[in-house]
């Protein structure tokens, strides 16, 4: 028991940590965040007096510029705590509602796109491990380690390139086809299942190579192990061998890397989502950094940073319920 | 009792040589071995680390792992099995039906992530259809046989037993389906010695009860004095010596069982007789010529550094592959 | 250094086919980068007649949006691309390196505070925490480029060269060194590091590769005042500015820039292969 306390405890420092890291990166930036703001707000038209603009700039962060910095820090602690972010300079709107907005579709892909490459990845590295010291496993290894190496959004660039310009299969940005009103209907899932399948295809063919490799060295060395031996002596099936014994203690060890890539459940890749123009939260993390919409940018970040912490935790939590040998304390 | 089994042996060993084919080079882990081993007996197999008898053991049930091959030889089952062409389902439910294994240091023979219980559900149903009431109870009645508690057993995960239970766990295992025959490879080595005294005890008592043939696999001389009736001595793949526990011990006729004999202390013994074999276990990539005992033997003769002595039958039930038999001892 | 301390490694990288060709890759890069630039000369000159010309002998490559040579952008290219990356590595590294040593050697206190920071920042998104440094943080600097590229990628490394030094550190001949009455630090470097090299080396190359990544990535979004031949802003240029990805003859001027990252990488991963098999001491007799 203790060494949940020790984990949540830490999850609980690294969000502190995360807070406060955000609230001074904005002063990383040359001169005065305020000016900056107020010049921006009057620039775009969204203060028409300088003293509309200082009003405007003032509610874009939940702090009052004026204070001592450590009262800055606590207001700002108290507004993230109440779910108060700031505003984005761009539009204006909070930026809770921006996240309520775009957060479910990213993670709609993400998902989709996490537990295609793992299944897929799997049963390519188990496959691959039975079929070692043969000539198409040293083949695929090597094709599989080329495309392991590709970055998603080259990938992203590759299909939307050759899927939606030169072959114009799929439909080119959005998370649906905005003609069409949203609901259950079968037009608007089918709209969202075609918008959605270039960028979970750019994840997936990158990322289902490196699942496949670390479980097909997993698989490999547990083929190797008495136990399995113990089981063919057994005359156990072949089916529950490769299932209950292989498959289960090779994947094991994956979980832990299943939750390393809570990070991209939330947050996705700005790149892919940029290049597909997909509504998801970043996309709207690229557009805030070229826009230099500082408090969206921070917003958006702390958010996300919140989000992965606590969700690692959750997945450690599940993990040593996973695996038998795991014993909880470090 | 039908005419199957009336058979006098349980596996007939004849001629048979395994290979293993690795990158740089191919050893044979096995020569030209023949053996019976007589129903409802008790043979021991004693050699090094090396000598082949881990192999001659996975030859019995057709489990030689994948750079390892079957050169010549076959091995016949109750008289009209032959096992090494057996192949897919009929080998599947032959194996642990017929002829169960314990495996050297049973510490990593359970698939770690499931429990005793289910790992023996497993076994149970993959041969035969029985309700699970019905197997649980057999279960309980081996695990009790073992002196094991059969619930704490079968809910708890292999890491949780101490090396000696698991031990244990796989033994009881292994009589799940009523094997004719049960191999263990060193089921003593890497346990305290209580715990070897109840492992001991409890063959001798399956023996009685069961009527099961054993093969016992080991390097340790003193073991086979308690369990079994005969010992095969094996060195370098090929086989010394075969005759009865007794004459082992009190008559070796072959320097290599000589050897051995000399070279366990005794607890009651002078210390100084004690006695190491000279020289070092053979290079399995370089077998000497002639006789592979030759280098290390106070026997040997230009004939032993030229040909391989046969294994030949020195006496009724005796085997011995030495030209200086009669001078040993 | 003795001709054997050359010979060996090399041997070692003949042998191994995908070493070897890794190593070709980059050799070729370097090569690239450094000599690149004197024998094709940049003209940044636009020339509207080669706006998107397709690949001839003159233009292997083709032109861009503006009418400039692919193929030398690209040459010019490598330089930002090499240096950053590399610079980056080995500050990742360095820092990993350190933070992994004093933490797993000292133990204690200094292992505990030093674990709690580590456990943080890996935990924290790491591309994300690399565009919000990058944005807030205008820099041109390379050396500054590194830092940020290598702000959340130093942690995974010190946590695994605090396992290793962790396992390493009871090993009796570190004993000895103790019982000699040789100074901690003096162990650290002399005695601990070298086995380590291995696992160091290999890291480096991996972590340039995830810097590969990221700056591209940040160039790509458009977040670094760009060097105008760097890879990824030839990407942002040819995709979100000029448009090209929607032209269909202006492929080339997509690709190119997209087969030579995966180049890059490719060679680097192939590489890594080679070190591998470098270190292993019984592949090198």
């Amino acid at each position: 028991m203790k060494w949940i306390y020790r984990r949540a405890l830490l999850a609980l420092l690294s969000i502190i940590f995360t807070v406060v890291l955000t609230f001074f990166l904005i002063r990383l930036m040359p001169g005065n965040p305020m000016d900056y703001y107020i010049q921006i707000l009057m620039r775009t038209g969204r203060a028409r007096t300088r003293e509309e603009a200082i009003e405007r700039a003032k509610s874009l962060m939940p702090v009052n510029m004026n204070d001592p910095i450590w009262k800055q820090l606590i207001d700002y602690i108290v507004g993230v705590m109440h779910g108060d972010f700031g505003r984005s300079i761009s539009s204006f709107t909070p930026v809770s509602e921006i996240i309520v907005k775009s957060l479910p579709w990213t993670v709609f892909i993400s998902s989709v796109a996490l537990t295609l490459s793992f299944t897929i990845g799997t049963v390519i590295g188990l496959v691959l491990a039975y079929k070692r010291g043969t000539t198409f496993e040293g083949f695929s290894v090597a094709a599989l380690t080329i495309f392991g190496a590709i970055p998603s959004y080259i990938m992203a660039v590759l299909l939307f390139f050759l899927l939606t310009i030169i072959y114009p299969i799929f439909p080119m940005n959005g998370g649906y086809d905005s003609l069409i009103p949203v609901g259950f209907t079968f037009a608007f899932i089918a709209s969202v299942i075609t918008h959605a399948v270039l960028p979970v295809a750019s994840y997936v063919l990158t990322d289902f190579a490196g699942w496949a490799l670390g479980i097909r060295a997993m698989a490999t060395t547990v083929l190797g192990e008495d136990y399995v031996t113990v089981a063919k002596a057994r005359g156990l099936k072949e089916s529950t061998i490769v299932t209950n014994y292989v498959g289960r203690n090779s994947i094991l060890p994956q979980f832990t890397g299943l939750a390393l890539s809570i990070g991209f459940l939330v947050g996705g890749s700005p790149l892919v989502e940029t290049i597909f123009t997909y509504p998801g939260i970043g996309r709207f993390f690229a557009a805030a950094v070229s826009a230099r919409d500082y408090p969206l940018l921070q917003g958006l970040f702390l958010v996300l940073s919140i989000t992965v912490i606590s969700a690692n935790l959750i997945a450690d939590v599940l993990y040593t319920r996973l695996d038998p040998r795991v014993k909880v304390g470090d | 009792m039908s005419l199957q089994e009336q058979c006098p042996n349980i596996y007939d060993i004849d001629n048979l040589t395994v290979e293993y084919v690795l990158r740089t080079a191919s050893v044979k882990a096995v020569t030209d071995v023949s053996l019976d081993i007589s129903n409802a007996g008790a043979i021991g197999i004693v050699g090094e680390s090396g000598s082949g008898k881990t192999t001659l053991a996975l030859s019995l049930l057709n489990l030689i792992p994948t750079p390892g091959k079957i050169v010549s030889g076959k091995v016949i089952f109750n008289g009209n099995k032959d096992v090494l062409s057996m192949k897919g389902e009929e080998l599947r439910q032959f194996r642990w039906k017929q002829v169960a294994m314990v495996f050297q240091g049973a510490l990593n023979s359970f698939n770690p992530v499931l429990r005793i219980g289910e790992q023996t559900l497993e076994t149970l149903t993959g041969h035969e259809t029985i309700s699970k009431d019905k197997a649980l109870e057999r279960a309980s009645v081996l695990l009790k046989l073992v002196r094991l508690d059969p619930e704490r057993t079968m809910k708890s995960f292999p890491h949780e037993l101490s090396g000696g239970m698991r031990q244990r766990a796989m033994i009881a295992m292994s009589l799940l389906l009523d094997p004719r025959v049960l191999i263990l490879d060193e089921p003593t080595t890497a346990l305290d010695v209580m715990s070897q005294k109840y492992i001991l005890n409890i063959l001798s008592e399956l023996r009685k009860r069961l009527g099961v043939t054993i093969i016992l696999l080991t390097h340790d001389l003193a073991i086979c004095a308690e369990v079994v009736d005969q010992i095969a001595v094996m060195y370098a793949g090929r086989i010394m010596e075969m005759a009865k526990t007794e004459d082992i011990f009190l008559r070796p006729k072959h320097p290599y069982s000589l050897g051995l004999m000399q070279a366990t202390p005794s607890v009651f013994g002078d210390v100084k007789k004690y006695k190491p074999i000279p020289g070092s276990p053979p290079d399995m990539f370089n077998i000497p010529k002639g006789c592979p005992f030759n280098p290390r033997c106070q026997y040997a003769t230009d004939a032993c550094r030229e040909t391989n002595p046969p294994l030949e039958e020195i006496s009724k039930g005796r085997l011995a592959a030495c030209y200086r038999w009669r001078d040993v001892g | 250094m003795e001709l054997e301390d050359i010979m060996g490694p090399l041997h070692v990288l003949v042998e191994n086919k995908r070493a070897l060709a890794g190593s070709l890759i980059l050799l070729g890069f370097i090569l690239m980068a450094l000599f690149g630039p004197m024998i094709f000369p940049l003209d940044m000159n636009p020339k509207f007649s080669l706006v998107y010309a397709p690949p001839s002998f003159e233009h292997p490559l083709g032109c861009d949006y503006i009418g400039v040579d692919i193929l030398t952008e690209i040459i010019w290219g490598a330089k930002d691309v090499l240096t950053i990356v590399a610079i980056a590595g080995i500050i990742t590294v360095v820092l990993g390196s350190i933070v992994g040593l004093v933490a797993g050697y000292f133990g204690g206190i200094v292992d505990l505070l030093l674990n709690t920071l580590v456990d943080i920042v890996l935990t924290i998104p790491g591309l994300p925490l690399v565009i919000v440094l990058a944005g807030l943080i205008q820099t041109r600097d390379p050396v500054s480029i590194g830092l940020i590229l290598s702000a959340g990628a130093w942690a995974g490394l010190a946590r695994e060269m605090r396992s290793q030094v962790l396992s390493i550190k009871e090993r009796d001949f570190i004993e000895a060194s103790r019982a000699i009455g040789i100074g901690r630090l003096s162990i650290i470097f002399s005695d601990v590091l070298p086995i380590l090299m291995p696992f160091v080396g290999i890291s480096f190359l991996f972590a340039v590769v995830q810097s590969l990544y990221a700056s591209v990535a940040l160039f790509f979004i458009g977040v670094l005042p760009f060097s105008t031949v760097h890879w990824g802003t030839m990407l942002n240029i040819a995709i979100q500015v000029s448009g090209a990805i929607f032209v269909p003859y202006a492929r080339h001027y997509v690709i190119a820039p997209v087969i030579f990252i995966i180049l890059l990488q490719v060679g680097l991963i192939l590489f890594s292969y080679g070190v591998e098999d470098i270190f292993n001491p019984r592949l090198r007799t």
